[in-house]
């Protein structure tokens, strides 16, 4: 008599699972297909944009039906508009004679996937009194010896800007010459980069350490003087199912970079001890 | 006489003030007679009063030749052989009486011999009668209980000081049932002398039941869940009965009550009816609290031993609560034995334990409760679960190059971590009754964390003679805690008229170090790198309220009362030490009123709540109206329908991080009535519940309307001049609903529930576009059953929990993007927020407690064994997406596996 009434809430619990459980929600994911932009405007420059497709993990994903390199594609230069020229592979150009000019805003458009694709940025001045502290300095080998005493690192290279309103630069130091000799032997190591940046700050200076440079000979400095959203590109945009999220982009309906920068250049010479 | 007795009392022979106990009384020799007749033998050679019914005892023939056998032994074989059973009450005097008869506890046995020597008619009618109902071996006040008239439904609760107040009590014969969870239920029976007082109650805690007497017909359950709406009652000395992972935890048990999700081992936080943990207040003695994890989320930061009662109301709660948009947890901490000293410990492969309660004099009672954590396998197992997911993760930003030469691994340098990782808890109370109205308490309470990821490497000793040293240390430190007091006085001024008056200070801080430093020194001079995150999170919350209860009648009873709360919330963020990222400081002022009456009806079958709670927001400068309205109405005896509905709004948000890679994983930020808005909630529940005397069965159904949500991300916005942070809170809309299936044996030696929820939860944010998507907490099905086997000494439980996998978001395609410097870097394109599910997540768990018994019989401790997933489920916590070459490889990180805890307390009384 007691056992009744627990056994028929039973029965009815596990009907109520039994229907619950079998009204699993079909969720599919609906693929959208996007085009990544890549552009960055170069003040005097003329305009070049990279328009590619996203590679979907899933090969029966829906693509859409535009061709890539037939697309209508224009920019806007304050009121002008400018039409650019496909030249394959998915690249767009303007005339050779358009140049970027500074303070101006530009605004990109083209339809995509039925949906109207539109970025914008503004394109931005030099960078104000770029100096460095020295234009050579000579690197000692640290050799696995130890015997010739302490190695005796040389003072960091010290580059300053102005940048009274906190934007956004970006340090490259750059190899220039064409077989550069090697600072430390990598022996059957891959070789490390001719290049390296510092990550995009607000600061308005940047220190190049010695133990940064791999090789020895002449090097170009370039300060970037970047937009929010081309720094918001070296974020992680997360690994995991927790913190993974939309790739910043400044760019509707589409993902990727549509962004003007501006640089000025410094060199630096690497010598041997 | 109903053959199930759900009623048993028994009174604790552990008071012997002089003469002889029952188990130093040896019998020797050879009994052979009818039972009367042999406890007569007895009672003449050893001096002992016996009192029975003859006519019961006399068909029982008893044989038998004891050799040495102590009379209390003796009596128990061969009462539960005759079907009889046997207790000593305060006089000495052993009853022997019929296994399914109710046995009136000790107090109520002195109350029965002066009622029944009354044997007069009643004097007063209609009358109220007042007191105050606490522990029988402790003193402790108990919140909560419930008096009532037997056979009928009307009643009354005692207040959060075991205060009562119960009106139109029809006669001063009446009889009284009183119950509270964790103890025998009483009965007592009223006599014109008693009810003329102050009449006191004092139960006895179930656990206090002795191995000498017959085993209990029946035996209290776990849970009370259909005392108030949408409500659920627990006693923390029953959680030892369930199984538990290293520590007996309140926030873990209440994960297996229905309407709350249970499938979460990484937060011990409350996700009730598809609301967030920080939807849930706290209060702790009045205070709130702001942080209740422990161990990245694995324990919660209450000690068992230091509470007395916890009351959570998962929805539709009164204007006497406010702050928050889902729930209320309300956690009275223990005042401290008032009748002797005690002490007790606890030792499990986690933590240590210790508590010690005293009273001073007579008006004093004091508490004291500490628990810290070691180092062993339990708390390294659960520490390495969520580290060694986080060192396989990038480190800050890629920089400009360590230090040079290769790096130290080349030359033997060597690597030290140095983890010094634990936590802590602190609790506290003093309390001071100046008079029989008056009790003033002071209460603490300290919860902290201290996770030590922290890597070291050191120079080689070779390159240290040189006079080179270099040092490169990642720190990933994280230390936490929450520290809140409280001074509270209430006074029960006449009958009708409590105040209570609480003045609290809560403190919540989070810090969290993950640099890199690397020191270089030659010659003497030093050389630091540093960079990487530094975070910091100060919550300060200084809280007054005052309460009044008026009893105006048995129809009303009006509760009212003012509050305010300063917030002083700090946050930063800063990286490489130098640059500060985020810089956040709100000061905040809340105040208001509430007002609220409890209206009975109809003989007190409809019980109708209307309430409002206005508070004004300094911040925003605006008043907030909460109107509130609950009813329940007793259809018929077992049979209860109950509603209600209430406008809830929250000021302060805590921002959760799910990913710890980034940052610490949660913080706390003050409306700022723009980009962090005040949130809002309507609530609407309904349900119905049947209830007779073993079982209870309730559905019940809510439904939740928010608006002003915040999600957080730490991004750049397309902003040229300044960076602006704020506009990384994108703020959205969103609802909860779902269903609660309840059914629950309270009672016997086999008692559990199971439940099941179906429930939906899904938000908008316009960010993410026009359409809904499910909430990260949407847990469509939850299952779960519990089941609690007591036998003798031994207790026994399993748990099972099943639920749907939660939501998630999936990358759904790769591309890559050329660089300023010349390099490329992949990106994935991730699909439809939330789109995907998580498996299925289930496990059960099941434990095995047993009674350690001193020799006077009295329950002293316990010993147990517990396994946390027993078969071993590997439970997916999240994935892992890694792109190589054009596609994504997704890895599951699983949760806990197969757990095993061995724990021993012990006390002294």
């Amino acid at each position: 008599m007691k056992i009744t009434p627990l056994k028929n809430v039973s029965l009815v619990l596990m009907a109520f699972c039994l229907m619950a459980t079998s009204c699993t929600e079909s969720l599919e994911s609906v693929y959208e297909d996007k085009p990544i932009v890549e552009s960055y405007l170069y003040v005097g420059k003329p305009i070049l944009i990279k328009i590619t497709r996203i590679t979907p993990y899933d090969a029966n994903a829906p693509k859409a039906e535009d061709d890539i390199n037939n697309l209508t594609v224009t920019i806007l230069e304050g009121n002008q508009e400018i039409t650019l020229q496909p030249i394959g592979d998915g690249i767009y150009e303007s005339s050779a004679d358009f140049k970027v000019q500074e303070s101006v805003d530009y605004t990109i458009q083209f339809y995509f996937n039925k949906k109207e694709v539109k970025a914008t940025t503004r394109a931005l001045t030099k960078p104000k009194e770029f100096t460095q502290s020295v234009t050579s300095i000579t690197v000692t080998v640290f050799s696995g010896s130890f015997t010739g005493g302490m190695p005796d690192f040389p003072d960091p290279v010290k580059t300053n800007w102005s940048n009274p309103e906190n934007d956004y630069y970006l340090v490259v130091v750059e190899n220039t010459e064409e077989n550069p000799d090697a600072i430390n032997d990598f022996g059957n190591v891959e070789r490390p980069a001719r290049l390296f940046r510092n990550e995009p700050t607000q600061t308005n200076s940047y220190d190049i350490r010695a133990q940064q440079f791999q090789y020895y000979g002449e090097h170009r400095i370039i300060l970037f003087h970047i937009s929010p959203e081309y720094s918001s590109l070296y974020k992680d945009s997360g690994t995991t199912s927790q913190n993974i999220s939309t790739p910043p982009t400044n760019v509707i309906n589409g993902l990727g970079i549509f962004t003007a920068i501006h640089s000025d250049t410094l060199l630096l010479t690497v010598n041997k001890n | 006489m109903n053959r199930i007795c759900w009623v048993i009392l028994f009174v604790s022979v552990a008071s012997i003030v002089n003469g002889q106990t029952l188990s130093s009384i040896k019998l020797d020799e050879f009994y052979s007679n009818s039972f009367d007749k042999v406890l007569a033998e007895i009672s003449i050679k050893y001096n002992v009063k016996f009192e029975f019914d003859r006519a019961k005892l006399k068909p029982h023939l008893l044989s038998d030749r004891p050799f040495s056998q102590p009379l209390d032994e003796f009596l128990t074989r061969w009462c539960r052989k005759f079907k009889l059973k046997w207790y000593q009450d305060n006089m000495k005097v052993i009853h022997i009486i019929g296994r399914d008869e109710i046995v009136e506890s000790l107090a109520a046995v002195q109350e029965k011999k002066k009622a029944d020597q009354y044997k007069g008619g009643a004097t007063k009618f209609n009358f109220t009668l007042s007191g105050k109902i606490k522990d029988g071996t402790t003193g402790e006040s108990l919140p909560g209980a419930t008096l009532l008239i037997k056979g009928t439904t009307h009643g009354a609760t005692t207040n959060t000081d075991g205060f009562y107040s119960l009106h139109k009590v029809p006669t001063d014969t009446s009889t009284l049932l009183i119950s509270y969870i964790g103890y025998e239920t009483s009965e007592i029976k009223l006599n014109p002398v008693s009810a003329a007082l102050d009449f006191p109650v004092e139960l006895i805690p179930a656990s206090q039941e002795l191995e000498t007497v017959v085993v209990l017909a029946e035996r209290e359950g776990v849970l009370q869940t259909n005392q108030q709406i949408s409500a659920i009652k627990m006693t923390p000395m029953s959680l030892s009965k369930l199984p538990n992972l290293g520590e007996r935890d309140i926030m873990r048990s209440f994960q297996l009550m229905p309407g709350v999700s249970a499938a979460n081992e990484s937060s011990s936080g409350l996700f009730v009816r598809g609301g967030t943990p920080d939807q849930n207040l706290i209060l702790y003695d009045g205070f709130t609290i702001y942080h209740v994890d422990h161990l990245y989320g694995f324990y919660s930061a209450f000690n068992a031993n230091a509470i007395k009662d916890v009351q959570l109301y998962k929805g539709g709660f009164e204007s006497r609560f406010g702050g928050r948009l889902s729930s209320v947890m309300e956690v009275t901490g223990k005042d401290g034995n008032a009748k002797e000293f005690n002490m007790s410990g606890d030792l499990s492969l986690l933590s240590m334990n210790f508590f010690i309660e005293a009273p001073i004099g007579n008006k004093i009672t004091t508490m004291f409760a500490y628990r810290r954590s070691y180092q062993g396998p339990l708390y390294n197992k659960i520490f390495d679960l969520y580290n060694t997911s986080t060192t396989a993760q990038s480190q800050p930003g890629p920089g400009g190059g360590g230090p040079g030469g290769g790096g130290p691994g080349r030359f033997g340098a060597t690597s030290s971590t140095s983890i010094k990782s634990y936590f802590y808890d602190l609790n506290s109370k003093i309390s001071y009754r100046p008079s029989n109205k008056d009790i003033i308490s002071l209460s603490l309470f300290n919860g902290t964390d201290k996770l030590d990821n922290s890597q070291k490497i050191e120079t080689p000793s070779f390159l240290q003679s040189q006079g080179i040293n270099f040092g490169f240390s990642i720190s990933d430190l994280t230390k936490y805690g929450n520290i809140g007091t409280s001074l509270k006085w209430s006074r029960q001024w006449t009958k009708n008229v409590y105040t209570n008056t609480t003045v609290s200070y809560s403190n919540y801080y989070s810090d969290r170090d993950r640099t890199n430093e690397a020191n270089i020194s030659r010659n003497g001079e030093e050389t630091t790198f540093k960079n990487g995150t530094l975070e910091n999170n100060d919550l300060k919350d200084y809280s007054f309220k005052s309460d009044v209860i008026y009893d105006a009648s048995e129809k009303h009873q009006f509760m009212a009362g003012v509050f305010g709360t300063h917030y002083d919330i700090a946050y930063t963020y800063s990286q490489n030490d130098t640059a500060t990222i985020l810089d956040r400081y709100n000061l905040g002022n809340l105040q208001g009123v509430y007002l609220q009456d409890r209206i009975k009806l109809f003989n007190t079958r409809l019980m109708i709540v209307p309430g409002l709670r206005s508070s004004q927001f300094d911040v925003t400068t605006k008043w907030y109206h909460e109107p509130r309205l609950s009813l329940t109405y007793q259809l018929t005896e077992k049979l209860k329908v109950i509603g209600a509905s209430g406008k809830y709004y929250q000021f302060a948000n805590r921002v959760i991080r799910e990913d710890i890679l980034s940052g610490s994983r949660d913080f706390w930020i003050l409306s700022d009535g723009e980009n962090v808005p005040v949130s809002s909630a309507n609530h609407y529940i309904a349900g119905l519940s049947y209830e007779n005397n073993d079982y209870l069965f309730s559905v019940e159904a809510y439904r939740k309307d928010y608006t002003g949500l915040s999600e957080y991300s730490l991004r750049f916005t397309p902003s040229m001049r300044t960076t602006n942070y704020n506009e990384y809170f994108y703020n959205g809309i969103g609802y909860s609903k779902g269903i609660e299936f309840l059914a629950q044996r309270k009672y016997g030696k086999f008692n559990g529930w199971a439940s099941y929820t179906l429930a939906r939860s899904e938000n908008q944010f316009d960010i993410y576009g026009s359409d809904y998507f499910p909430a990260a907490q949407d847990v469509r099905n939850e299952f779960k059953a519990i089941g609690i086997f007591e036998l003798g000494r031994w207790n026994l439980s399993a748990t099972w929990i099943y639920a749907t996998g939660r939501p998630y978001t999936s990358p759904e395609g790769g591309y890559e993007i050329t660089l300023l410097d010349g390099t490329t870097r992949d990106y994935i394109s991730i699909g439809k927020k939330n789109g995907e599910r998580l498996p299925d997540y289930h496990r059960m768990d099941i434990a095995a407690n047993y009674k350690l018994v001193n020799k006077d019989g009295n329950n002293i401790g316990q010993i147990g064994l517990s396994i946390f997933n027993l078969y071993n489920r590997k439970n997916v916590w999240y994935k892992e997406f890694n792109i190589a070459d054009g596609g994504v490889v997704e890895s599951n990180i699983e949760y806990l596996g197969i757990t095993p805890n061995i724990s021993l307390s012990l006390r002294l009384r």
